[in-house]
């Protein structure tokens, strides 16, 4: 062979590989072959499908292939070869046939009869690996060394089925032996690599369906947790509350409670668990639990003494146990007496609420700082009041607010939430918390959301008889 | 986020470079896990280049020191940022470690315990 005829060679062969390439994505692509890769549905349906196909690609190879005296150096086997591998005898057997008959009579260099029986021989060999690996494809090398032993046998019938006497061992490698076993190597690792490529993805296609089927559950059952909208008013007051909370992902770890321990007093708190997502959620699940408890115990011993503080103290003794991952919430509990227009509260590092009065002033309670829930024994916690008048709205937020991120890297901070509590003084609790979030989500500008987001804004009016 | 682990005579100090936050906090825990071996008395963390620190970054210090608490190892940070000084001082780690401001100071104090 001279450069001339080595290039040429090189040439025929990379287009083949490249048609080989965009007609086995395509191939692997129909719905018919991810029922045959994936399901291993053999119907007749099935391998006629891989026979016509891959008969095809043998037809193909030969027209694309590289002549050089009396041989053809092409890519024919790869088809039958394919089409038994991964559909079984028939299916090779078929594409052989197609491929192997079109041989015998478009060539008569004087190989065409040992071409044609190895094209057919080549389908039914690849339908027994088949059969012998009970229908698992073959790795990429495992193929390629199936290929490799095919193209060797293929020589090996060219040298004994000599047809005009003029072969022998040298002219046979000459005849492009070691090209074809290599390209028709390649082609097989291409095909078997685009195949295990599209195997991999529906696998992890399926897998993740069903991780957004839990996804979804947790949400909803997340959902029920948080309370209902305060049906049973109070007789003598009305109040008004109004709450949007919005995961970072899927779910999170802000959350909200409120009881109406009796006729005038309200608890009310908002929490911001450590971390994002499902872990951050399965602990809002926990605290809500230990909340519920606490709450109930004070109903029914302590009950005029309530105090935030130690229900913030009992939680923070049930959080510390079986919690090896330490997590650890901020949480903000008050409680409204509406009769002595006072709001009793006690904060465990969560971000300071805002009382915004009717005529526009805007306050946050002083407070003592103290550690969020969760982290440390004997933490210690204080409750501190204020004053909340009838027409206040008491905001209570979390970090996701201050803390949402433009574009520009920059954050909504409490300077704009002040102004937009300023701007929103008159409204109801609805009215103020729909703006502020409309507010943030503008500010943000389509930024992903960053942290998980929860805002409670609520009033209180006597009912006039 | 790298983690970058020197010795200081005896003592091991990790140097936290980057972010901790959900997503790279596993890994920046099973780092300092590997370089604490039961019986050591001391790891200083170097936050010099910790550029952001989450709750998931807290985390993994409160379960490093956890871990260390079983052999009453201690857990002392330095050269702590703006930033991070702010996130430590809302969670209340400074009543919890020793937070000094530059790496020398960590490593005269635990040199003078000795």
């Amino acid at each position: 062979m001279t450069i001339a005829d080595i290039i040429k060679l090189i040439i025929s062969l990379v287009n083949n590989l490249a048609f080989i390439l965009i007609a086995a994505y395509l191939v692997t692509r129909t719905k018919l072959y991810t029922e045959i890769i994936l399901e291993k549905r053999l119907t007749l349906k099935n391998s006629l499908f891989l026979s016509v196909i891959f008969g095809f690609f043998a037809i193909y190879a030969d027209y694309g292939a590289f002549i050089y005296g009396k041989s053809l150096i092409s890519l024919r086997d790869l088809g039958p070869e394919i089409a038994g591998l991964i559909g079984g005898p028939v299916a090779g057997l078929g594409a052989g046939f197609i491929g192997g008959i079109h041989r015998y009579f478009y060539s008569s260099g004087g190989t065409q009869i040992a071409c044609s029986v190895t094209t057919i021989l080549s389908g039914l060999i690849a339908g027994l690996v088949f059969l012998l690996r009970k229908g698992k494809v073959p790795g990429i090398w495992g193929a390629v060394i199936f290929v490799a032993s095919i193209e060797i046998l293929h020589n090996f019938l060219v040298f004994v089925i000599r047809q005009d006497g003029s072969y022998d061992f040298i002219s046979i490698i000459q005849a492009g032996f070691l090209p074809t076993l290599f390209a028709n190597s390649l082609g097989m690792a291409i095909f078997m690599l685009i195949s295990t490529n599209l195997v991999r993805e529906k696998e992890s296609d399926g897998a993740r369906q069903r991780m957004e089927k839990e996804l979804d559950l947790a949400r909803e059952i997340l959902a029920s947790l948080l309370p209902d909208p305060l049906v049973k008013q109070p007789d003598r007051f009305s109040i008004n509350i109004y709450s949007f909370i919005r995961p970072a992902r899927f779910v999170g770890g802000d959350f909200y409670d409120y009881y109406l321990l009796d006729d005038s007093r309200l608890l009310i708190l908002i929490g911001d668990v450590s971390d994002k997502g499902i872990p951050a959620a399965l602990f809002v699940s926990r605290c809500k639990s230990i909340l519920g408890s606490a709450v109930k115990v004070i109903r029914a011993y302590y009950h005029e003494e309530a105090d935030p503080a130690r229900i913030l103290e009992f939680a923070n003794e049930e959080l510390l146990t079986a919690n090896e991952t330490c997590m650890f919430v901020t949480l903000f509990i008050g409680l409204l007496d509406f009769e002595k227009q006072e709001l009793l509260f006690s904060n465990a590092a969560h971000t300071n609420p805002f009382i915004v009065s009717a005529d526009g002033k805007i306050h946050q309670p002083e407070y003592r700082k103290a550690r969020p829930l969760g982290l440390k024994k004997d933490p210690e916690y204080v409750s501190c009041t204020t004053m909340i008048n009838p027409g206040d709205k008491l905001v209570l937020y979390t970090d996701g607010i201050t803390e949402a991120m433009n574009p520009k890297g920059e954050f909504f901070s409490a300077n704009r939430l002040l102004r937009t509590l300023a701007e929103n003084h008159t409204s109801s609790p609805e009215e103020l918390v729909r703006n502020l979030i409309t507010k943030v989500d503008l500010f943000a500008l389509g930024q992903s959301q960053n942290d998980d987001i929860a805002v409670v804004a609520m009033s209180y009016s006597p009912v006039n008889e | 986020m790298h983690v970058i682990i020197n010795q200081a005579g005896k003592i091991p100090v990790a140097i936290l470079k980057g972010r901790m936050d959900a997503l790279t906090s596993p890994d920046v825990k099973n780092q300092l896990l590997s370089t604490i071996n039961p019986g050591l008395a001391v790891l200083i963390i170097d936050c010099s280049m910790l550029e952001y620190l989450s709750s998931a970054g807290i985390r993994v210090f409160y379960q490093i020191a956890k871990a260390m608490a079983d052999w009453h190892g201690e857990l002392i940070f330095c050269s702590t940022t703006e930033v991070v000084s702010e996130i430590f001082t809302m969670v209340g780690m400074h009543t919890d470690f020793k937070i000094f401001p530059h790496l020398d100071e960590a490593i005269a104090l635990v040199n003078e315990k000795n």
